[in-house]
């Protein structure tokens, strides 16, 4: 399908990218920042124009449909757009960790390369005790 | 309802005497800006539609009226068309309510699902902001220390996140508000925990003026709540969107590409965690069709299945409410937070969009068209009058990628 093809057309220009934004990337990925957490950013030039090109047939609906929702439904949702065979984990991550071929899962959605600003916020710094579990609710 | 006092109830319009064809909603106040918005074009139509909506401070009450159903009464909302949001008085016996507005689904309402008879309709797409004060230094969070934030309400010193240490200066909402519901389902901390825990405010307004009236004070920097991105963003001037990082992530980000953009970025491609359709419902037949034909020009709107009168600007009205139409998405999901998958709208509007919202970072291949060949992607899409001033008189389209 034609977003393997953009999938790749975004690796090769993420490489480049990166190769100037890593160091960046990696800053933003610290635990090590002083608060309040500084402004990143991180590397990217395909753009927010989607993951998809000319010869992508994407359905009639999905988010915005005209048709009443009843349920859920487990199968690929019209308008969904799913890559031809399982993206390389290795070859789509970066250096710097981020995901550059089309997301699917949600660590992959959440940790996509762009060229948005981010600041982290350090829970080891600033959460009382925080060692990665969280305290139950009382 | 709204209770309005006497005197004031006294100085406002009958509802059912407003202009043209009246239609009846009920929700929360997280959709105000939109309604605004579409209220006001389409009271300014040659036959006119005045949109008549019962605030009632709660998404899931006013999905609650329509279900159940139930006649409005006391105050709702109207616009006449110059923009300002008024008053108008509902009949003494009740007038009935024919949609409904949430930013959730009703499973969070009730648990139990959408009832029987009525349909669910999404239109664009909007974020759930975690916001401080303006004058706040602050400037993300995390899921983690919204657990610690609205599940303790800083009762103790190893339980708060600095510098959110005061109960009072900590905003919530009710249990059956969507920006509220959507916290709790984000931290999984129970709604009811996180409607308790905090000065409960009554709508996304109140919880923007009381972060406000922190700024300029000793407390501002301990002043934080939640509001829906249409209500924050209308409000920049007074509250600070903090970048979220969700669980998973090592960086927080706005939904937009920076701190000052209106571009809805990280949204549209699902990096942004904290987004939902805005949710619209009607009662429907057996065929799925809505029943009542002014409901369904009017929620049509939305959904594309009604053709805009002259005059009305849907995308327009989506992108003035800060806003994301369903055509400039990227990523789509199928229920409250669920997991998100990539999207390809039938009629992309991504590059309209971007232009829209002044994407410094737009592809290159974004440019405005007149035609098919004056885009490298072959699609000139969406022509219609300039979006911008600066680009002339003549109807423009943009060069969208399919």
């Amino acid at each position: 399908m034609a977003t393997n093809t953009m999938s790749r057309r975004w690796a090769v220009a993420l490489v480049a990218s990166l190769l100037t934004a890593g160091g960046l990337v990696a800053a933003c990925s610290s635990n090590s920042n002083p608060q309040p957490a500084p402004v990143y950013q991180v590397g990217n030039d395909s753009g927010t124009d989607g993951g998809v090109d000319g010869t992508t047939t994407p359905g009639d609906s999905g988010p915005g449909s005209d048709a009443a929702e009843t349920g859920q439904d487990d199968g690929p949702q019209d308008g969904q757009v799913l890559p031809d065979a399982p993206e390389d984990a290795v070859a789509c991550t970066t250096d710097a960790g981020c995901w550059s071929c089309l997301p699917t899962t949600t660590p992959e959605f959440l940790n996509q390369c762009t060229t948005s600003q981010c600041t982290p916020f350090i829970n080891t710094q600033r959460l009382p005790d925080f060692d990665g579990s969280l305290p139950p609710l009382q | 309802m709204l209770d309005p006092l006497p005197e004031a109830q006294a100085a406002n319009p009958n509802c059912s005497s407003l202009p043209g064809t009246i239609v009846y909603g009920a929700g929360g106040s997280a959709q105000a800006p939109l309604l605004t918005q579409i209220g006001t074009q389409l009271a300014k139509i040659s036959a006119p539609v005045s949109i008549v909506y019962s605030d009632s401070g709660s998404a899931c009450a006013g999905y609650s009226d329509l279900v159940t159903p139930t006649s409005i009464s006391g105050t709702a909302l109207y616009w006449d068309g110059s923009g300002s949001t008024l008053s108008c008085t509902l009949d003494p016996g009740g007038d009935p309510v024919t949609f409904a507005v949430t930013g959730n689904g009703p499973i969070l309402c009730n648990g139990v699902g959408l009832a029987a008879g009525f349909g669910q309709f999404l239109g664009p797409v909007q974020p759930v902001d975690y916001v401080v004060p303006a004058s706040s230094s602050q400037q993300s969070i995390s899921t983690e220390a919204a657990y610690y934030i609205w599940g303790f309400d800083a009762s103790a010193s190893n339980l708060t996140v600095s510098p959110w240490g005061t109960p009072a200066d900590i905003f919530t909402r009710s249990a059956s508000s969507f920006v509220a519901l959507f916290v709790g389902l984000d931290t999984a901390v129970p709604v009811a925990t996180v409607a308790a825990h905090g000065t409960q405010e009554s709508t996304n307004s109140a919880t923007v003026t009381a972060l406000n009236a922190l700024n300029g004070t000793a407390n501002a920097e301990s002043g934080i709540g939640f509001v829906s991105g249409e209500v924050a963003d209308g409000n920049r001037s007074e509250i600070k969107v903090l970048a979220y990082q969700h669980t998973g992530q090592t960086c927080g980000y706005w939904p937009d590409s920076t701190i000052d953009a209106f571009d809805k970025v990280n949204v549209r491609s699902g990096q942004y965690w904290l987004w939902s359709p805005v949710h619209f419902y009607a009662a429907i037949n057996s065929s799925n069709q809505i029943t009542d034909a002014n409901t369904a020009s009017f929620i049509g709107l939305f959904t594309g299945t009604a053709t805009p009168p002259t005059g009305v600007n849907v995308f327009g009205a989506e992108v003035a409410a800060y806003t994301v139409p369903t055509c400039a998405m990227q990523a789509g999901r199928d229920g409250d937070l669920a997991a998100p998958y990539s999207y390809a709208p039938p009629t992309p509007c991504s590059c309209e969009f971007d232009f829209a919202t002044n994407n410094a970072n737009k592809p290159s291949t974004c440019t405005t068209c007149t035609q098919d060949s004056g885009c490298s992607t072959n699609h000139c899409r969406n022509i219609g009058p300039p979006l911008q001033a600066d680009a002339g008189t003549g109807n423009v389209g943009y060069c969208e990628a399919y």
